[in-house]
């Protein structure tokens, strides 16, 4: 067995499962600008990495066989392909007579193509090249060749690589095409680090082969990925015509001169980038077992100062109606008490978004800002397809709190089905569940904002204020039964300014002027081969260069 | 025996680390880089820093929502616990109403587990009830205090007699009633604080009701139908928010056709 596995039993009745451990990461700010150099697979020194990394660019495991830039969403893609068609099929139907619309599609398509991508010789149609560029999210180092299967020693060192698109679209209706994860690996001996590293006579710090300049690989100035060709006005490789454009707006460097103070490379200025900062590990930590004397005397103490008790004295004091009045209150849900007090249209009853806030809130609240969760293919607890072990109470049943692997969703809504997660397209293993980003990623991700725009913005103080007094009048009128006496098309008006304003709030914000900075998420879910195919060397001829992709599942955000 | 031996000693000498790799770390060890001694700092996790998990939640902590009252008015979905807190702070309170086992059928006996029910309110208008089920008492009512928290809606309070002040009591005699159980709310004047029972006084208070005479009848030891009654007859007695939201300078003599004035001019 994996040796990060711990075995302990559950808490309450049922089979002794064994409970996998879990593991959290969790943002550090870069303190100073020479530890970038330590971060990742910036170090050579192969013995101190750990955890990885959240945002800026990518530091490759394998930095000679590197993806080819740029990452372009698929799903935008499709979207724009769908869009395009049917608007070409409109076309060609008045143009061409007896040509029938597909040819014309294709000289269209053709004409419009350009050899962006000449690595690989393939033609990129125009649909895909205006697709949205995906951006890097984050980086884990999760060596594998104990638990490959069947056992693989080239991922002795091990790295899964997440980027994602900003689109809006893509951020509300999530497809898993929307998500690019790609897995570099390396066996113990390879090119590009050294053998052994617990020689402290030699620090290293002159070895230069785990760097991509060593091997003559050009990556693009702004998102890390090879680059296509030069930029003869700043002297930089791009691997498009966007990053090319960007970096030039953003970081107008003079000729010769520094870039910044901040050794950073202009992270914080080009947009296409995420604020940076380092991904550390440690134990998800385990819930206190209590033993049922202790969870007795607490439920008695609670009962005691609870509005309605539930003690047996009590109980006795009823009448034969009470039994039935008390099992009414066991069936009591959370809708039924929206109801009560009328949240009912605004509220939330999702069991699995109140499981998800129960468990990121174990150890006393002191693990809530967790990026990432990571358990590598076990089972979710219940082990079995079949959701009724348990009997027929198939809403979550099983306590998620008590421990468990498998992803955590943040609501039941757009839950994969085991269909639905794809094989290993290069070897047919199945895929698993290995790790999952936080939504709380995003808020180390967009940085410090506080300088953005105020509220103002939006709407302005007086503004919301007005809307609130308009609304209080509504209402009272309603109430008092004097809606005639308001004048005729107020409530038109006020209706459409509250909408105004309130999309003005949920889908802009602060973000929208971030060239479509759109990004969101529930939960990320990475799945990935169980027998960690390949050998991280060979270039299997797609754009990829020698890191396979792997598969991940978006789920829409919470409040979407 | 033997294969487990050659892997003890392989892991030993070549002490990769990374996740997925047992290294026993705790909470707040350091379990960044052996010697490198760069984990988690201790600083901010004594504050209790919160990290947004939903898009309104970051709007919420960037200072783009102004009161709670936004909140309702804009009809801006709450799916996490904090921006409730961000905005009621310290007048937020929470009361567990119940907390009763509930036992479980499963193919390995009998299952107990806790369902805990809790009111948590501001006494200033606010509310919210919030159930949760598990097999631990605490976790049943920490998980209870976060649904309710979750499930806030705005009480509407009125006045009795003359409108001066604040808004403080139910504006005129309402009975609501549930299953067996009949409450009846009638207005007090101020200072007579909330006559009822103790479960009453506590819900009452947490609405935002500061005065009140009450009297309920039936089996009021049932929850259920306790507090279905009594939210029944708040919500017939529906006056106005509060006026403090009310700017002087937007409303004068005639406040309808001046408003409408005003937000024609904003040409929204």
């Amino acid at each position: 067995m994996s040796d990060a596995s711990s075995a302990s039993s559950s808490s309450s009745g049922g089979p002794s499962a064994v409970t996998p451990a879990v593991h959290l990461g969790f943002s550090e700010p870069i303190e100073h600008a020479e530890d970038v150099e330590t971060i990742a697979h910036n170090s050579p020194i192969w013995s101190d990495w750990d955890g990885g990394k959240i945002g800026g660019r990518p530091s490759w495991l394998n930095p000679r066989d590197v993806p080819v830039g740029p990452l372009r969403c698929r799903a935008c893609a499709k979207r724009n392909a769908l869009a395009s068609k049917s608007a070409d099929s409109m076309v060609a139907s008045d143009a061409n007579a007896d040509g029938g619309e597909s040819s014309s599609a294709d000289q269209k398509v053709a004409s419009e193509t350009r050899d962006v991508n000449a690595h690989d010789g393939s033609r990129t149609p125009a649909t895909t090249e205006s697709a949205t560029i995906m951006r890097f999210l984050c980086q884990t180092y999760c060596p594998a060749d104990a638990e490959s299967n069947p056992r693989n020693e080239a991922a002795f060192h091990r790295t899964i690589y997440v980027f994602a698109c900003p689109s809006i679209e893509c951020s509300t209706s999530p497809s898993p095409d929307s998500v690019l994860v790609l897995r570099g690996q390396l066996s113990k001996e390879n090119d590009f680090y050294p053998a052994i590293t617990k020689d402290r006579e030699n620090d290293f710090d002159s070895w230069e082969k785990h760097k991509s300049a060593s091997w003559d690989a050009n990556l693009c100035e702004v998102c890390g990925c090879k680059a296509g060709g030069r930029c003869p006005k700043q002297n930089l490789w791009f691997c498009c015509r966007e990053h090319q454009k960007e970096h030039l707006k953003c970081c107008r460097t003079k000729n010769g001169s520094a870039n910044n103070e901040e050794d950073d490379r202009n992270v914080k200025l080009l947009p296409s980038l995420y604020a940076e900062s380092e991904l550390v590990v440690e134990d998800e930590p385990s819930v206190k077992k209590t033993t049922n004397d202790e969870e007795e005397r607490l439920r008695q103490e609670m009962d005691k100062v609870a509005m309605f008790s539930t003690s047996e004295k009590d109980e006795k004091m009823k009448d034969g109606v009470g039994k039935e009045e008390e099992e009414l209150d066991e069936n009591l849900e959370q809708t039924d008490l929206n109801d009560m007090t009328g949240a009912a249209g605004t509220g939330t009853s999702d069991a699995a978004t109140l499981e998800f806030y129960s468990r990121i809130g174990t150890g006393d609240g002191g693990v809530k800002d967790q990026c990432l969760r990571y358990c590598r293919w076990h089972e979710a607890e219940g082990e079995c397809d079949d959701k009724n072990a348990f009997g027929s109470d198939v809403n979550a049943d099983v306590d998620v709190s008590t421990g468990g692997g498998g992803p955590l969703w943040v609501s039941s809504r757009d839950i994969p089905s085991k269909n639905d997660i794809s094989s290993c397209q290069h070897c047919g293993a199945p895929r698993k569940f290995e790790l999952q980003l936080m939504p709380q990623m995003l808020s180390y991700l967009f940085g410090d904002r506080s300088q953005d725009k105020t509220r103002d913005a939006v709407a302005s103080e007086e503004v919301r204020a007005a809307l609130l007094a308009a609304s209080n009048i509504a209402e009272q009128a309603k109430w008092e039964g004097r809606e005639g006496e308001l004048p005729s098309d107020f409530k038109k008006r006020h209706d459409g300014a509250v909408q105004k304003v309130r999309n003005a709030l949920l889908v802009g914000g602060s973000s929208a002027k971030q060239g479509g900075d759109g990004m969101d998420w529930g939960v990320i879910a990475v799945y990935t081969c169980t027998a960690s195919c390949g050998d991280g060397i060979v270039n299997d001829g797609t754009k990829m260069g020698a890191y396979r992709e792997e598969f991940a599942w978006r789920q829409q955000p919470l409040g979407v | 025996s033997q294969p487990i031996l050659f892997e003890q000693t392989n892991i030993m000498s070549e002490e990769r680390g990374g996740f997925g790799r047992g290294r026993g770390r705790g909470r707040g060890d350091r379990g960044r880089g052996r010697g490198r001694g760069r984990g988690r700092g201790r600083g901010d996790r004594e504050e209790n820093v919160w990290t947004p998990v939903t898009k309104l939640g970051r709007l919420v902590k960037e200072g783009k929502i102004g009161s709670i009252e936004e909140i309702f008015l804009f009809s801006l979905p709450v799916k996490e616990a904090e921006i409730i807190d961000h905005f009621l702070k310290d007048r937020l309170q929470d009361e567990v109403m119940k907390i009763m086992p509930v036992q479980k059928q499963s193919s390995a006996g009998q299952r107990t587990r806790f369902k805990a029910f809790v009111a948590v309110g501001d006494s200033a208008g606010h509310i919210g009830l919030g159930v949760k089920c598990s097999s631990e008492v605490a976790t049943a009512i920490r998980g209870a205090i976060t649904a309710a928290k979750l499930n806030v809606a705005p009480v509407r309070r009125g006045y009795w007699g003359r409108k001066q002040g604040m808004p403080h009591t139910v504006p005129c005699k309402v009975t609501g009633k549930c299953g067996s159980v009949r409450v009846r709310l009638i207005p007090a004047p101020r200072g007579t604080g909330l006559v009822s029972s103790i479960a009453g006084k506590k819900l009452l208070h947490m609405a935002g009701v500061d005065d009140c005479y009450s009297s309920a009848r039936g089996h009021t030891r049932t929850m259920g139908n306790y507090i279905k009654a009594i939210f029944y007859a708040l919500r017939k007695t529906y006056g106005y928010l509060s006026p403090e939201l009310w700017k002087e300078n937007t409303l004068t003599a005639s406040p309808y056709q001046e408003h409408t004035d005003f937000l024609s001019k904003k040409a929204f």
